[in-house]
């Protein structure tokens, strides 16, 4: 087992690492940027290095920075979190190179997975279902053709994309040649890397997601769905498992399919493969994200299991002690993100101060956050503020303590996304689970623009 | 009478040493009333000790800072240095980064020892600014 684990990231992340990290007695190293001196991960880790100035670039980004944080204060591993450097190919070889384990996957498997063309291929070659679509566009004509084969409208997206940066809804031909080549552009100015591909557009799907669990002896199992499909933008906003609208049997199959992609590629540690589900529920992978996910919260409140313990007792040699048999479902769990953003000027981020911070409590809240009252909200990294997670003996118990965990939610001094989420949960089509990642767009177009 | 000059000896003593102007004693035997001539405390001078103004130089990055080269100090106490003087290296999995001084002037201190590990931002040494 490892002795110190340095966390690479920040925020609410960071101190749930360090939690369970605590709680193996296994010592921590934070590490920070110049604004988050007064951050909680830096308070509750044993030890707290400085590693540069506040964008970042010059902090959580720099690579040399955060392995020379390692050695001076004797880490034997590093967790990286989401965002940041957590599905970096180089920066896992680099900490393995100097001999500090890397809290993920390998190197090798992030490559795979992280070049999504690439990861549609293996799905392909695996027998999972994928959309219609091309390999990377290397010639607009070819590709035009291929489009018409396929239909419109389809979706332009980025082989190293994330986010929604490079993704272009195209529907006819016209727009085809422009989009592709500002996608191009997109995709090369963020990712340096301007290969992109197209899918056929699923109208109205779900977001339905697996959460995986492998090890380095070719052990994998999956621990349930996700639905994740109110979004605004491609940014997740409430995350709920398990799936209350899918067919135990299609739930399954997808369970399935997931164990069968990461068998494939020897994947060890935690992952999450997607999926879009159209109305006659036919799954379709979308892209596997090969690190801990924001969301994974849901799936440890109705699995009972710590996901980062496990990612932890994997990543240091580790058999997985659990088997697919043992995975039991119980309750229904959801996850609201709140992040400093005013919903009634376009989310535009509403960094300051915290003048007061009371989170809610009481059976079955959990709340990982890394706030407190005084607290910046700082306008260098995202927004969250933290994340509410409930869990009920059903849905509607769930929404039930949902909507009265947001009601004690006390957030002064800045905006805060609360009252949308409000919104949402009052929505009857939401109550209901008439539910598709169009839902922000048809009932609050206001909100979507 | 003897007792009561003494009596007046310490309590003049205390008023000296604590610079009072005015001392009042209400005793079994005799009372008292010091006051000090203000012309006396006047001419007590202090003298005001104006300590130079030191600017620190800080941590460029992460690592071990080392101002001592194969035995030899690079810079020591002392020492006269300007923008763009090399203090040392900063060293980190086996890569080194020059510490450049940002300003000119004279160094007073220290604030770590040589080859201890250090992170950003770490005050290293304190500059009597030219």
């Amino acid at each position: 087992m490892f002795k110190k684990i340095l966390i690479a990231n920040r925020g609410e992340i960071a101190l749930r690492i360090i939690r369970t990290a605590k709680e193996l007695g296994i010592k921590t190293v934070a590490v920070y940027s110049t604004a988050d001196k007064e951050s909680l991960h830096v308070k509750m880790a044993d030890e707290a290095i400085c590693i540069g100035g506040v964008t970042s670039t010059e902090s959580y980004l720099k690579i040399p920075s955060i392995i020379a944080a390692a050695e001076i204060t004797g880490a034997d591993a590093i967790h990286p979190g989401y965002g940041f450097l957590s599905e970096n190919a180089k920066f896992a070889s680099i900490c393995i190179e100097h001999n500090i384990a890397f809290i993920g996957p390998s190197p090798e498997c992030i490559s795979k997975m992280g070049d999504k063309a690439t990861a549609r291929a293996t799905a392909i070659a695996n027998g999972i279902p994928v959309t219609n679509g091309t390999d990377i566009v290397k010639d607009i004509e070819v590709a035009k053709e291929k489009v018409r084969e396929i239909g419109y409208p389809v979706i332009i997206k980025a082989t190293a994309g994330g986010g929604g940066k490079g993704m272009r809804l195209t529907y006819n031909e016209q727009e085809l040649e422009k989009n592709i080549i500002s996608s191009q552009t997109e995709a090369g100015s963020a990712f340096g890397n301007p290969d992109v591909y197209i899918e056929k557009l699923i109208e109205d799907p779900r977001h339905i997601e697996i959460q995986i669990l492998g090890d380095k002896y070719g052990n994998v199992i999956y621990l349930g769905e996700r639905d994740c499909s109110i979004q605004r933008r491609h940014q997740k906003l409430i995350e709920e498992a398990p799936s209350f609208s899918l067919p135990l049997d299609v739930r399954q199959k997808m369970g399935e399919s997931a164990v069968r992609l990461a068998k494939s590629i020897g994947y060890d540690s935690a992952g999450t493969l997607e999926f879009l589900v159209d109305s006659n529920n036919n799954y379709y992978f979308m892209e596997m994200n090969t690190r801990i996910q924001v969301e994974h919260t849901v799936t440890e409140m109705i699995t009972g299991i710590d996901i980062i313990k496990l990612q932890i007792l994997i990543a240091s040699g580790g058999k997985l002690n659990i088997s697919q048999k043992d995975i039991e479902i119980l309750g229904h769990a959801i996850e609201c993100r709140i992040n400093a953003e005013d919903i009634e000027n376009n989310f535009l981020p509403s960094p300051g101060v915290l003048k007061n911070y009371i989170a809610p409590g009481g059976y079955g809240v959990r709340i990982d956050s890394h706030s407190y009252a005084g607290y910046e909200i700082s306008p260098f990294y995202d927004s969250m503020i933290g994340k509410v997670i409930v869990l009920g003996v059903d849905r509607d118990e769930a929404i039930a303590k949902m909507k009265r965990a947001l009601e004690e939610y006390v957030i002064e001094g800045i905006k805060t996304t609360i009252p949308l989420h409000q919104k949402i949960l009052n929505n009857k089509d939401y109550e209901y689970g008439n539910t598709s990642t169009k839902f922000i767009e048809t009932h609050f177009p206001e909100l979507s623009k | 009478m003897e007792k009561e000059m003494s009596s007046v000896e310490s309590l003049m003593q205390i008023a000296n040493e604590f610079e009072l102007t005015e001392l009042c004693y209400s005793g079994e035997d005799f009372k008292l009333h010091i006051k000090t001539s203000p012309q006396k405390t006047e001419k007590k001078e202090t003298k005001k000790i104006t300590k130079p103004k030191l600017d620190t130089i800080n941590s460029t990055g992460v690592g071990r800072y080392k101002f001592i080269k194969n035995g030899s100090p690079v810079i020591k106490i002392g020492d006269e240095i300007k923008v763009g003087t090399k203090l040392g290296v900063i060293e980190a999995v086996g890569i080194e980064s020059a510490l450049i001084s940002p300003m000119s002037g004279t160094i007073e201190s220290f604030c770590v020892e040589n080859n201890d590990p250090v992170d950003f931002g770490k005050p290293l040494l304190k500059i009597k600014k030219a």
